[in-house]
């Protein structure tokens, strides 16, 4: 791949001339954190998406690859973090969808197919057996012989581990292994240091859309601590230029406590280890981790929609919360904005049948300014709003109901930057009167932000940083969020 | 003795209505495994009826009318698949428009056609040799018109086309998870379109069955409600042809009874019975955890599919 770029409507660049080389035989590993660029380099690999600029040459000749169906072609597949399976139907049933060659008993011709695959390739399978039934690995297992059945010569696997359990994940690496020695290449993208270290033989680190360096993984230090740290530096970089200001702020009481958490998520699979920590009024307390460590399900947790076990202490029942997800969870799609504003705080507008329109009008109209919301009346639908809109939307009326305490999920993720100026700046200024807890996959917002940090990987909190010491220390924090490093290390 | 008969009897006319269920049936598991739900089935199988009436009275030959009914389900059909396939409008509502237009459509140009008798009817034939086998025999072939032995047919090749075939397997992804089956290359819309028809061309011909056949003649609404039992037995017969075929001989038998026993018990109660059965089925396959998830209704029924840009 030579010179790829892309760019999402919104000004958000996720390419940006991009040059990877893969080869035969060998573990290519993609690092980076989240929003570096990795998936969506990836996906136009594999014909999902359509480059801005850049081409490909496939075996030394220049190649198209405008769909999945092209990619196919040049042998190239990607298996995704999310399987593509159907999975009341068999594993044959699965792997034989699309392939033209058999029209009677497709499934009965693909077995034997199968087996020899799941033989030569050492990935134990039943062709007979549902989807529903099989483990989260066999079922992985299955979209890689899916892959190989398909001719693949390259096999893309988008965050393979972030599924499996750990066991899992020790079977993995020998298949990746036996898939690279049968002449296969091997692309993995991934934010997990110690898999890197692992299994690739070639490692290309992006960071914020461009490649920051590629290099064959013999050239690291032979140590791997040392590795992981040159890694990890890649990735995050030295330091970080902040552009705002904390003003000091005097602080107040714990809003909420949280001790021994532990939350599995659906598989039933513990993913908060034991977490514990306190938020108190007048700081911001960031929690920094790539997505998928827990997070989620920590946040989960806090605000009542998973169970858990440990202890979550709140000063008040009331607390203010932006979701990850903005439009359907944030926000009410279909409903206009005035309604979206008074969403949780209705009975604070109505009599006692009817709603006060005029006073929700004014309130909308107030906020609208105040918030910088920008739409031509109240009436506009929620989600008629740009994403930065959105946001402001979600901040109005959270920010406007007082609460002593927030939680502030990934709040700029995918905004551009006016829109995440506007929202560090409600955060910082609600910092004086609550205590916020920030859940964010970006560095620069966390360092800008906190007065506390915690680094969240696996499920853990493996540190907390003070913010005047995390700035010095911003390799420490790449590595803690990559598993490079199990405690901050004061000694160094 | 008496009884003994009287079971016999049961079943053969079960048969016989069960036909017109078992092809609007077998139609619309086809529909909603590729995912459409088509609740149009009532108004596709009375334009069958009357365009096939219409078409046997005219001509004198029934065979003509089924194929002209068929036709005319499945152009009414079409209607539906356009709007909830390529307009992707609310599933249901669309359906139960073309139910309501086939209505009015058949009743506004049906009349001055009422209570005019059809002379020709397909022939009523009994099997030689197949016809002696004990009890069995007597069922199936005896005294049956060539329809049903068309319905069974129909459903044993249907069923070895979903379950034995890659356009089987093709269909059931469509209506399973049809993202998945884009990713594959496969073209949704096409298979979506193409199962509707079917669905339409199958229930057409059930209708014209009715007006050929049952009771050769052409009354307005003479479906009385067939197309809504099928609705049912698509979900009782679990989206599975082979059950379709026990599943519609079962509710013909509950049909028959009902007239067979009016001196004892209200016609009513036993036209309730196929209701009933679809309610009950489901909730005793959903006991089972594993069955559930196997035999649930395809996963993606209902639900437009707009391929997710970039």
């Amino acid at each position: 791949m030579r010179g790829i770029s892309k760019q999402f409507p919104g000004g958000l660049c996720a390419n940006d001339h991009i040059d990877l080389d893969i080869y035969p035989g060998h573990i290519h590993a993609l690092l980076g954190e989240n929003g570096a660029g990795k998936t969506t380099l990836m996906n136009i690999l594999s014909g999902m998406y359509r480059a801005d600029e850049g081409e490909f040459s496939v075996d030394g000749h220049a190649a198209q690859i405008r769909s999945p169906k092209e990619a196919l072609a040049h042998g190239i597949v990607m298996v995704h973090q999310h399987f593509r399976l159907i999975p009341p139907h068999t594993v044959a049933e699965n792997i034989v969808l699309g392939i033209g060659r058999w029209f009677f008993s497709p499934v009965k011709k693909i077995e034997k197919a199968i087996r020899d695959f799941s033989a030569q390739y050492n990935l134990p399978i039943h062709p007979s057996s549902r989807i529903c039934d099989l483990s989260v690995g066999e079922q992985q297992r299955v979209e890689i012989i899916k892959a190989l059945i398909r001719g693949a010569r390259i096999c893309i696997l988008d965050e393979p581990t972030s599924v499996l359990t750990p066991q899992e994940t020790k079977e993995l690496f020998p298949i990746l292994r036996k898939m690279k020695s049968e002449g296969k290449a091997v692309i993995f993208i991934t934010h997990k240091l110690e898999e890197v270290l692992e299994v690739a033989d070639h490692i290309t680190v992006l960071r914020k859309g461009r490649v920051v360096d590629s290099m064959p993984s013999s050239s690291l230090e032979a140590d791997r601590e040392e590795a992981k740290k040159q890694l990890a530096c890649m990735m995050v970089g030295k330091e970080v230029i902040l552009k705002v200001r904390r003003e000091q702020v005097i602080i107040g009481n714990e809003v909420i406590k949280v001790e021994q958490l532990r939350v599995m998520n659906d598989r039933e699979i513990e993913t908060v280890k034991g977490v514990s920590f306190s938020v108190r009024k007048g700081e911001i307390f960031g929690v920094i981790g790539v997505a998928g460590n827990g997070q989620r399900e920590l946040v989960e947790a806090l605000v009542g929609f998973r169970s858990f076990s440990g202890r979550i202490e709140k000063t008040s029942e009331k607390f203010g919360y932006i979701p990850e997800n903005r439009l359907h969870m944030g926000t009410v799609p279909h409903m206009s904005i005035a309604e979206n504003i008074i969403l949780t705080c209705y009975r604070d507008f109505s009599g006692p049948l009817f709603l006060d329109v005029p006073l929700i009008e004014e309130h909308a109209h107030r906020l609208i300014s105040s918030f910088r919301i920008v739409a031509p009346d109240t009436r506009v639908l929620a989600g008629q709003l740009s994403g930065g809109n959105i946001q402001r939307l979600i901040l109005a009326r959270e920010l406007s109901q007082n609460p002593l305490f927030l939680i502030a999920e990934q709040p700029t993720h995918g905004l551009d930057v006016s829109s995440t100026e506007d929202v560090w700046k409600a955060l910082l200024d609600l910092r004086r009167t609550a205590g916020i807890l920030l859940i964010t996959g970006d560095l620069e917002e966390v360092l800008s932000l906190s007065d506390r940090i915690a680094v969240m990987f696996q499920g853990v909190v493996v540190d907390v940083l003070d913010a005047s010491s995390a700035q010095q220390r911003v390799e420490e924090i790449g590595l803690m969020m990559t598993g490079g490093l199990k405690k901050f290390d004061r000694g160094r | 003795m008496g009884w003994e008969l009287w079971v016999v009897e049961t079943l053969r006319r079960a048969l016989a209505y069960g036909t017109p269920l078992l092809l609007g049936t077998l139609g619309e598991i086809y529909a909603e495994r590729a995912g459409v739900l088509n609740l149009g089935v009532e108004g596709m199988m009375i334009l069958g009826a009357f365009v096939g009436f219409l078409t046997a009275f005219v001509t004198g030959n029934p065979w003509l009318g089924f194929l002209m009914g068929a036709a005319a389900g499945g152009a009414a059909s079409l209607i539906h698949a356009f709007l909830s396939i390529t307009l992707g409008v609310i599933q249901v509502v669309s359906g139960l428009a073309l139910t309501l237009f086939g209505l009015g459509l058949s009743g506004v140009l049906g009349q001055g056609w009422e209570g005019r008798p059809l002379k020709v009817s397909l022939t009523v034939l009994s099997v030689p040799y197949l016809k002696d086998i004990p009890i069995v025999g007597k069922i199936v072939f005896t005294e049956q018109n060539i329809l049903v032995y068309v319905g069974i047919g129909f459903a044993l090749l249907l069923w070895f086309l979903l379950f034995r075939t890659s356009w089987g397997i093709t269909i059931r992804s469509v209506g399973e998870n049809p993202a998945t089956a884009d990713a594959l290359g496969i073209r949704v819309s096409l298979i979506r379109y193409l199962c509707v028809i079917l669905g339409g061309i199958l229930a057409g011909m059930g209708g014209a069955y009715l007006s050929i056949v049952y009771r050769p003649s052409w009354t307005q609404g003479m479906t009385s409600g067939m197309g809504w039992i099928v609705i049912a037995l698509t979900i009782f017969s679990v989206w599975h042809p082979l059950a379709a075929l026990g599943g519609s001989y079962i509710f013909g038998s509950l049909f028959y009874l009902s007239f067979r026993l009016q001196p004892w018990l209200a016609p009513e109660l036993l036209t309730i019975m196929p209701y009933l059965f679809t309610i009950l089925a489901p909730m005793l396959l959903s006991v089972h955890k594993k069955l559930r998830r196997r035999m649930g209704a395809p996963a993606a029924l209902g639900i437009p599919y707009r391929r997710e840009e970039e």
